[in-house]
């Protein structure tokens, strides 16, 4: 506990990549059918790590709320 | 010498840990990522496999739900602190995976409150209501028929719950099973808590602070440069 790592930005798209074809579908779906209220007991997980993802790489727009 | 940043957040994951292993039964510690540009860090527990997890909770040794908590760490306009930016704290249900409630604060948010509770669940009469009422913006608002999309506001960056608020909402409101001891720990993590979201409010609020200080007999006089009142955080929802 209270360790700290330095993910790269490869291991973070790769593991980007490997969330999106698990769940299916594109991020973007992912984000919106998060709105409509339409995801699945596995995806909130999934959109969980893809917006540490996001902030782990940066892109702080591409964050669900 | 000053704490490095990354120093901070080994103690501030440390602290974490205490607070959720006092609380609630087979909790797991804290663990940081590090943002690839090195000025942010993502804060959340671990597993035995290394990876993210969830806190179990348990009513009566069952695990019946787990708590998701994720805190997001910046950089802040000093570079000399790090700032929450946002945090995501939700109870799942271990039946269907689902949220049951969410409370969550962004510091970047403005069109919602920035701290917040959703509520997953549903009620005919208030379903009613908001379809009803948001039928004449529908562009406006996605799903206004969900009542889980209703941001409940909660007193905005200062003024918001801490995580000890909702560990002891988990234990006495929802019955989960707690640690022994666990109050002491969340009445010393509030405390705490509450004393920092007091001194950044002072900082904001330099003179504001300064008068009361003067009324309760302290001497205080300005610096050469004072700084500017910083007034975001009482004008935001």
């Amino acid at each position: 506990m209270g360790r700290v790592e330095t993910p790269s930005r490869e291991s973070l798209e790769t593991e980007r990549a490997f969330i999106v074809q698990t769940v299916g579908r594109s991020e973007a779906a992912l984000r919106s059918d998060a709105v409509s209220g339409a995801l699945a007991g596995d995806e909130w997980r999934a959109l969980e790590r893809l917006d540490a993802i996001a902030f782990l790489l940066g892109e702080t727009d591409n964050v669900s709320g | 010498m000053p704490q490095s940043l990354e120093a901070k957040v080994v103690d501030f994951a440390r602290e974490l840990s205490d607070t959720v292993s006092g609380t609630l039964p087979g909790a797991p510690g804290f663990d940081a990522e590090a943002t690839v540009r090195g000025d942010g860090y993502f804060v959340r527990p671990t597993g035995d496999d290394g990876l993210a997890t969830r806190i179990p909770l348990h009513v009566n040794g069952q695990r019946l739900a787990e708590f998701s908590a994720q805190i997001y760490l910046d950089q802040d306009s000093s570079r000399t602190y790090l700032k929450n930016v946002r945090s995501d704290f939700a109870a799942y249900s271990v039946l269907d995976k689902q949220p049951l409630f969410r409370l969550d604060y962004r510091a970047d948010m403005h069109s919602a409150p920035a701290a917040h509770w959703q509520v997953h669940a549903e009620r005919g009469s208030l379903t009613h209501l908001l379809a009803m009422s948001q039928a004449h913006r529908p562009r406006s608002v996605s799903a206004p028929h969900l009542l889980s999309r209703l941001h409940f506001p909660l007193g905005g960056e200062r003024f918001r719950p801490c995580l000890e608020d909702l560990i002891q909402f988990f234990i006495e409101e929802c019955g989960v099973d707690p640690v022994a001891g666990w109050r002491d720990v969340v009445d010393e993590g509030r405390e705490r808590w509450r004393r920092k979201q007091l001194r950044s409010a002072v900082r904001d609020l330099q003179a504001e602070a300064a008068d009361v200080l003067r009324a309760e007999g302290w001497r205080v006089s300005p610096p050469a440069d004072p700084a500017s009142e910083r007034t975001n955080s009482l004008r935001e929802w």
